[in-house]
């Protein structure tokens, strides 16, 4: 069947986490690259970026290609391998000069507000004259290749796939060391004079020479992986022993003396007194003491003026569509379909959730393609929200000319919503009922047709909602936001129309005037403002996640958050809810709800409010109180204390929605393929078996690195929450010690969620919405 | 631009479903020849844990050595009686989903790791102990069996199973106590007096 040569030629595999890195590396050099080839070409030309492409690509090869599938079979194989790691692809990278193609491709932002104060910090740059004075870097070569080629370490790396990578890594690292003082990649300068760069390339010759020596006439199998490996070609392991030192040896060598015999015939030719280019007319390059300033403040190591954000409405056709009121229509309509279909299948439909299209879709997909959609874009659910379709049917059906009671302007009542919402998720097992999910999709639709049907602007998304306050919240560490493209431009407008609207085009009905407006929240994604705007000066633009969750300006509509106490009691009502909702799930907590319920009599419901008013209401209130107090006793401020917990409140978003995302994320891979019997099985109820009959044994995209990924967030989500606690600490810290005392209370409170959250997702987890569950 | 960022998205997409790449080979658990095939048989990793681990093989012509790629190669793994095959191993929430606990029959196909000489497959060994991998091998009318005893280790503690993501927020905090202090240090070598919030 299958032809050996073939299979061995088609030995590849792409390493995912190298090859992305190889990828971003290639991305972030091209964009450099054009950057600066239209600035100083002659510093730039075609052939470095061919050079540095090829040294990746080098790279590539030695780990994607059959000579790694090949290494731990053959030893001359793994030679080749490591040759190519350490001699070929490090000159081939630094040829391509990259240090400042890769530093001006980089974001902006990045490089002014991350790298830039960390390349031009003093210690970061001794180590890094350290590391390329070629003293350290020929030792440093020379200690990697004969160490890794002691038996005991060389068998570690084969017999561990981690151990491996850190040899390859050492192996490129230490390369690129070594070749740096050959290169010398502009705009670094030598350390040693040119000539001596001829006995560097013999003494490192010289220790190749002799490992390479070794390898070929040592009698004896230097590494008993090799001589118990299954014999391919024929070859005893003492054969392929000496033909990879020979390996070694040659091209090794070859390597060596051949850039040594370049540079002694160079140092000894005649210097020419002009310079060619300078007899053919073309411009002399700006001495270095100009050009490097230049380049630096081009690439953002300096303050410039930027260039103005990603704007989603520039991609073409997707641009459009997001604009277009048609799509938006369309899609709303669509949801609102779906959500009928899944009502009625809720009613009628059989009531084993797994089997019911309520029981799937609303508890299983929808969440978790939401939370996908805010982490990676920003609100758009609101954007097609089914709701809205009859909302604007209530208004125009009923009255909708009341002003919404004064006192209910606040988050109180959202967050009292979620609470229940969150009660009744577990106390009665809404992801269970089919039936009871349809009554909440019913009621849903009937609050928000009466309530704006009776009152003016959007006042249900605004103060009622809570699904719109769900995504208001975690919008916050969105990485789109609408906003306007120049301040200039709303400064001479005289209009207003972005929030009072014009004939044929209604303005913000949330009440958000753009030009103040801060960051998502209360933000729909409606785009009735970009629509209204007359200069086209609404955009969705790409804005740092979570930046508004630290910086205490006004913001329209909201105020401070540091006056907003309703807000805060929503976000921690949200953040610990995830905790909460996650733990109902999870074998031990269940255990414990179960266990309460027979010992004390009690129903379900009722254990589960005192569960939820222990994990959500009180533990945690007392645990951002005594945060709050003691924050400000440390850091000596004289701030009200519900300023401080309204301020430190917002900074612990990232952590419940990296909670949120682990959570949801987990059930839509694990019911991933739910939905496809349940549609044949909707379809054969309707007597269109054109699906074909529901097959229940299902697939399901859950893998074991699942787990990897919430770890993942959950990390990323806690440096999220320290930063932004840091950002409001160094806010009313007058001194740096005053800000660390301040955040000091603050940051333990992110640690014990983190660790809670970790706890979580390391126990077993019911399965919901599937048959398994 | 919008090339690049969706490129940048891709890869991180990419990077956070990445599946672990199952290595080829491993430590040898056996080698020998059996009817008219010399078989291989290799486990990853090397060092046996209850949970799920890498089992390929290299099958070839006993007279010429030359690599067998039309076989059909199934595994069975079987505890043996001093065994407590009750107390099953800690695994990953989301394994129990596609991963069979009955350790039986699991076909091993060519193609599985990057090495595509190799018949292999994940399997999940649920409890430490004494493990017999028995391989069965169909070539047209030859049929040929390997046993070989594995020696299984309890699987690690989970926290133990996963210490090196748990770095990612140390390396995170250390890189961002070292940007504060050049950032200041940067800012008092040009206004001796700072110590302002930014």
């Amino acid at each position: 069947m299958g032809d050996p040569v073939n299979a061995v030629f088609s030995s590849w595999s792409i390493p995912i986490s190298p090859s992305v890195g190889l990828l971003l590396s290639l991305i972030f050099y091209l964009r450099g690259w054009l950057r600066l080839q239209f600035q100083v070409p002659n510093r730039f030309p075609i052939w470095r970026l061919l050079a540095f492409t090829a040294g990746l690509g080098t790279i590539f090869v030695a780990i994607a290609s059959p000579l790694d599938a090949f290494a731990g079979l053959l030893l001359q194989i793994h030679m080749i391998q490591h040759l190519l790691l350490m001699m070929l692809a490090p000159p081939l990278i630094l040829a391509g000069a990259p240090f400042l193609p890769i530093l001006s491709g980089l974001p902006r932002w990045f490089m002014r507000e991350v790298l830039g104060p960390l390349l031009v910090w003093k210690p970061i740059k001794r180590i890094g004259r350290t590391l390329i004075h070629p003293l350290f870097s020929g030792t440093a070569f020379a200690a990697s290749n004969l160490l890794w080629h002691i038996p005991p370490l060389y068998e570690l790396a084969l017999s561990s796939p981690g151990w491996h990578q850190v040899e390859h890594v050492s192996f490129v690292f230490t390369g690129l060391l070594f070749w740096w003082p050959l290169v010398q990649p502009w705009p670094s300068r030598p350390v040693w004079p040119r000539w001596t760069m001829i006995p560097y390339l013999l003494v490192a010759d010289l220790q190749n020479t002799a490992l390479a020596g070794f390898l070929s006439f040592y009698d004896r199998v230097l590494y008993p992986s090799y001589e118990r490996a299954p014999r391919l070609f024929g070859s005893s392991p003492l054969e392929e022993q000496g033909l990879a030192g020979t390996i070694m040896w040659v091209p090794g060598s070859i390597m060596f003396l051949v850039p040594a015999a370049i540079i002694a015939i160079r140092f000894l030719s005649p210097k020419p007194g002009i310079r060619p280019s300078e007899v053919a007319g073309i411009r002399p390059q700006q001495s270095r003491e100009t050009e490097i300033p230049q380049l630096l403040r081009r690439i953002g190591l300096q303050p410039r003026h930027a260039t103005g954000p990603f704007d989603l409405f520039t991609i073409p056709i997707i641009g459009g569509i997001l604009r277009s009121k048609f799509f938006r229509r369309g899609m709303q309509a669509t949801m609102f379909l779906l959500a009928i279909a899944i009502a009625a299948d809720g009613f009628m439909g059989p009531q084993t959730s797994p089997m019911n299209l309520a029981g799937v879709l609303p508890w299983t997909h929808w969440r978790g393609i939401t939370v996908i959609a805010l982490l990676t874009a920003g609100n758009f659910f609101c954007m097609v929200c089914p709701f809205t379709f009859v909302r604007d049917i209530g208004r125009r059906l009923l009255p909708a000319r009341w002003a919404w009671p004064r006192p209910l302007r606040t988050k109180w009542l959202a967050a009292l919503l979620i609470a229940l919402y969150l009660w009744a998720y577990e106390g009665f097992s809404l992801w269970n009922s089919p039936w009871l999910t349809a009554w909440v999709i019913v009621g849903y639709f009937l609050a928000a047709f009466l309530i704006d049907g009776f009152f003016r602007g959007a006042t249900f998304c605004k103060y009622v909602c809570p699904i719109g306050q769900f995504h208001f919240v975690q919008s916050l560490v969105s990485p789109f936001e609408v906003k306007i493209r120049s301040a200039d431009v709303c400064r001479t407008c005289k209009t207003f129309d972005c929030i009072r609207g014009r004939e044929t085009q209604r303005g913000c009905e949330l009440e958000l005037f753009q030009p103040k407006k801060k960051s998502n929240f209360d933000c729909t994604f409606c785009l009735d403002c970009a629509h209204a705007c007359p200069h086209d000066n609404v955009g969705l633009l790409a804005v740092i996640p979570g930046k508004d969750l630290w910086n205490g300006e006004q913001r329209s509509s909201l105020g401070r958050f540091a006056n907003r106490l309703d807000l805060a009691v929503l976000v921690l009502t949200l953040v610990f809810g995830a905790l909460v909702n996650a733990a109902g799930m999870i074998t031990p907590v269940a255990g414990l709800v179960y266990q309460a319920q027979i010992v004390f009599g009690l129903p379900r419901p009722v254990i589960i409010a005192v569960f939820l008013l222990i994990g959500m209401i009180l533990v945690p209130g007392l645990l951002v109180y005594g945060a709050g107090i003691l924050s400000r006793k440390l850091g000596r401020i004289s701030v009200p204390l519900p300023a401080v917990i309204s301020d430190f409140a917002m900074t612990l978003v990232p952590l419940g929605f990296g909670m949120w995302i682990a959570h949801l994320v987990f059930h839509l891979f694990t019911g991933s393929h739910t939905p496809i019997p349940v549609i044949q099985r909707v379809a054969n109820d309707l007597n269109l078996p054109v699906l074909g009959k529901p097959d229940w044994a299902i697939a399901s995209w859950a893998f074991p690195q699942l787990l990897d990924f919430e770890i993942i967030i959950l990390q990323a989500a806690l440096l999220g929450s320290l930063y932004a606690a840091w950002k409001v600490a160094r806010r009313y810290g007058s001194t740096t010690g005053r800000s660390g005392l301040l955040f000091a209370p603050w940051s333990l409170l992110c640690l014990l969620f983190f660790l809670i959250a970790i706890w979580i997702v390391f126990q077993p987890m019911d399965m919901r919405g599937t048959l398994i569950s | 631009m919008t090339t690049m960022r969706a490129t940048i998205i891709l890869c991180c997409a990419l990077l956070t479903v990445a599946r672990m790449a199952w290595a080829d080979g491993g430590a040898i658990q056996f080698q020998g020849d059996t009817g008219a095939f010399r078989a291989t048989l290799f486990t990853q990793p090397p060092i046996l844990h209850a949970g799920l681990i890498d089992v390929t093989l290299l099958l070839q012509d006993r007279s010429n050595l030359n690599p067998l790629l039309d076989a059909k190669v199934t595994f069975d793994l079987t505890p043996q009686e001093s065994n407590d095959v009750q107390q099953t191993q800690w695994m990953p929430p989301a394994c129990a989903m596609n991963k069979t606990v009955d350790p039986t029959d699991i076909p091993a196909k060519l193609g599985h790791g990057e090495n595509r000489l190799l018949y292999g497959n994940v399997v999940q060994i649920p409890a430490s102990g004494h493990w017999k991998l028995k391989v069965i091998v169909h070539r047209g009318a030859e049929t040929a069996e390997i046993e070989t005893l594995l020696n299984v280790a309890p699987a690690p503690l989970p926290p133990l199973a996963y210490w090196h993501l748990f770095l990612i927020a140390p390396a995170g905090i250390l890189g961002f106590v070292l940007h504060q202090i050049a950032r200041e240090q940067r800012a008092k070598r040009i206004n001796p007096a700072f110590d302002t919030p930014p």
